[in-house]
């Protein structure tokens, strides 16, 4: 049979990664706004920096602006508080510069920008003040920034800066005792954070490598995957030729020596070699028909065995649809026989010509009729064939014993014959199941109506230009 | 009898169907059958017989060319234009049609051939039509 190509289930497409922010709070998704990177940002890795950023930065602001409300409040202008006015500054206005610079999609100068007001301020602290261990506290906010924005170098050059920078400003404006310590807990704080980033970095790298090995891993199997489908398909296509090649050569086989049997035998039995008695006549008889049944049944299972395997090809070319009814109509008189059997014709006097194999369409129509006067044993069988549309329907009815409604699908399985009753005699039990593969290849139907007791309708239906036949012969 | 003057040739490897042929075309009254066993020096043979045959029956699977190229040469020497040639062939994939028809053979009988239609299909292949009977 053709082969049909089977549409696998489509799926419904799954929604995108939307709908993970409708599920978090408003709370969160107000932040995540306020943070958002620059959309002219393409690149996944630094529109995170930008966030990360931007969260530090606004976090800052919204403390510095709390701050100078405080101040402002608590004070009244009479007590400001001077440390607390710089570092309210810092958060309340400047800040927001870089704010800005990074909402404008200048990360790295925004970071820098950062950084750098904070150390300002960090340093400045102690020199308004006089009093270095304050500047302890806030040391490792602009190396830690330094080192999750940087890279560990730019780290170690900001800790040995700062560290400078405090035992300049202790040696020259303040008190000497604390600066070494200052400088030593800066140093530290320094390096400890340098190497924890650069730790944390490392690993990264590696589990990176581990995803690219990985990576490359899978993209082999695939390329492998899919060269192992091509070596199957090739080996499939190969098992195929040799079973075209097989059924070819069996075919062969099978009928040359049917050939001498019946041919042979109908000599002898017609007398050509000698005179023969009636007796020696029925006898011959018998051999013929019993080698003609043979040749059937092989025909019949090489015509399965094409099919199963899905060699059956069409030899298609517009067929005329007239001739093969007078051959059919011709031949049901001789399968009549002498049968008590009318047989008679409901057949459109001018059938168009359709697409298709003649012989295999002239083998379902044969088959039907001759099931019809097989197994009706009198009455009459009505052939029809008729213009429905874009098809042709022929029909077969006869006044048999019918079918019954359980055993219809019955009839078209292969090896198959219904239990009412009646055995058809010879029968292969393939007939049915060919004709119904013979009429879908050719894009049609084959089905039935009956009754038990009250005969039966076989009909068939072909497409006058079906759209899966290809035509084997230029259609002249 | 409506053969009488027609002379065939058949070239076929097994010896049972030479026979069959053989008793088909006596009882047709065909004038003279000749039976090539083998397709060696086929066309030397052929063009050496006298009559000229007026059709030829080709047994395509045989040695040492098969019936294709034996086509191919009965038609590529002139000498037989006019002349149907037909295929004989037990095997009957629809490839192998398609390829016979292609190849230029003027008509098809698949063994086992059947003898009470062959005087009619013997007389509609010498008129000149395209016989194709690949199922009996």
């Amino acid at each position: 049979m053709t082969s049909q190509v089977i549409q696998p289930p489509v799926n419904p497409p799954t929604s995108g990664g939307a709908s993970t922010l409708r599920t978090s709070s408003p709370l969160i998704r107000f932040f995540t706004w306020l943070v958002r990177p620059n959309p002219a940002i393409a690149d996944a890795e630094t529109q995170r920096r930008s966030q990360l950023l931007a969260g530090m930065m606004i976090a800052t602001a919204m403390i510095g602006n709390v701050l100078i409300f405080f101040a402002i409040a608590a004070t009244n202008f009479t007590e400001l508080h001077f440390i607390d006015t710089q570092i309210a500054i810092f958060g309340a206005v400047i800040v927001y510069v870089p704010i800005f610079l990074n909402r404008a999609g200048r990360v790295r100068l925004a970071a820098q920008l950062f950084i750098g007001l904070m150390t300002l301020v960090v340093l400045a602290v102690p020199y308004t003040t006089g009093d270095v261990p304050e500047i302890a506290y806030f040391t490792a906010l602009p190396l830690l920034l330094t080192a999750i924005f940087f890279s560990v170098r730019a780290t170690i050059i900001l800790t040995v800066f700062l560290a400078v920078s405090t035992a300049v400003l202790g040696l020259t404006l303040i008190s000497t005792k604390w600066f070494f310590v200052v400088s030593f807990f800066i140093l530290l704080a320094g390096v400890l954070i340098a190497l924890f980033i650069w730790q944390v970095q490392y690993e990264e790298g590696l589990r990176t490598d581990q995803l690219r090995t990985a990576n490359d891993k899978l993209r082999n199997s695939e390329e492998t995957l899919e060269q192992r489908v091509i070596e199957r398909t090739e080996q499939l296509e190969r098992a195929n030729k040799v079973k075209s090649a097989f059924l070819a050569s069996m075919s062969h086989e099978l009928r040359t020596p049917l050939n001498a049997i019946i041919n042979f035998t109908k000599f002898v039995a017609k007398g050509s070699m000698g005179p023969i008695n009636d007796e020696q006549k029925g006898a011959l008889n018998e051999v013929i028909d019993s080698a003609k049944h043979l040749l059937s049944l092989i025909n019949d299972v090489l015509d399965m065995s094409k099919i199963e395997s899905g060699s059956l090809k069409l030899f298609v070319e517009k067929v005329d649809l007239n001739g093969i009814m007078k051959s059919l109509l011709a031949t049901g008189k001789t399968l009549i026989g002498e049968k008590n059997i009318e047989l008679h014709a409901e057949v459109d006097p001018d059938l168009p010509s359709i697409l298709g194999d003649k012989q295999r369409i002239y083998q379902v129509l044969l088959n039907i009729l001759s099931n019809a006067c097989k197994f009706t044993e009198e009455g009459r069988v009505t052939v029809s064939a008729h213009r429905v549309g874009e098809n042709v329907e022929f029909a077969v009815k006869d006044t048999g014993p019918g079918i019954a409604a359980e055993d219809h699908e019955l009839v078209f399985k292969a090896f198959q014959q219904t239990n009412t009753g009646l055995r058809q005699a010879g029968g292969t039990g393939l007939g049915m199941p060919i004709s119904r593969s013979l009429a879908e290849a050719h894009g049609g139907r084959l089905w039935l109506e009956s009754e038990l007791g009250k005969g039966a309708t076989f009909y068939v239906s072909l497409p006058i230009q079906s759209p899966i036949l290809q035509p084997t012969v230029a259609i002249n | 009898m409506p053969f009488e003057h027609v002379n065939a040739l058949y070239v076929e490897d097994d010896k049972l169907s030479r026979r069959v042929l053989q008793m088909m075309a006596a009882d047709a009254g065909i004038e003279t059958l000749t039976l090539f066993e083998d397709s060696a020096n086929l066309l030397e043979r052929a063009t050496a017989l006298d009559p000229k045959p007026d059709v030829i029956f080709l047994d395509i699977h045989i040695k040492p060319h098969n019936g294709f190229e034996m086509l191919k040469m009965l038609r590529g020497s002139g000498h037989f234009d006019g002349i149907p040639i037909v295929a004989m062939t037990a095997s009957v994939m629809n490839e192998e049609v398609a390829q016979l028809r292609e190849a230029g053979f003027n008509a098809c009988l698949a063994k086992p051939l059947d003898m009470e239609t062959f005087p009619e299909v013997l007389q509609r292949i010498l008129e000149g039509e395209a016989v194709w009977r690949i199922i009996s």
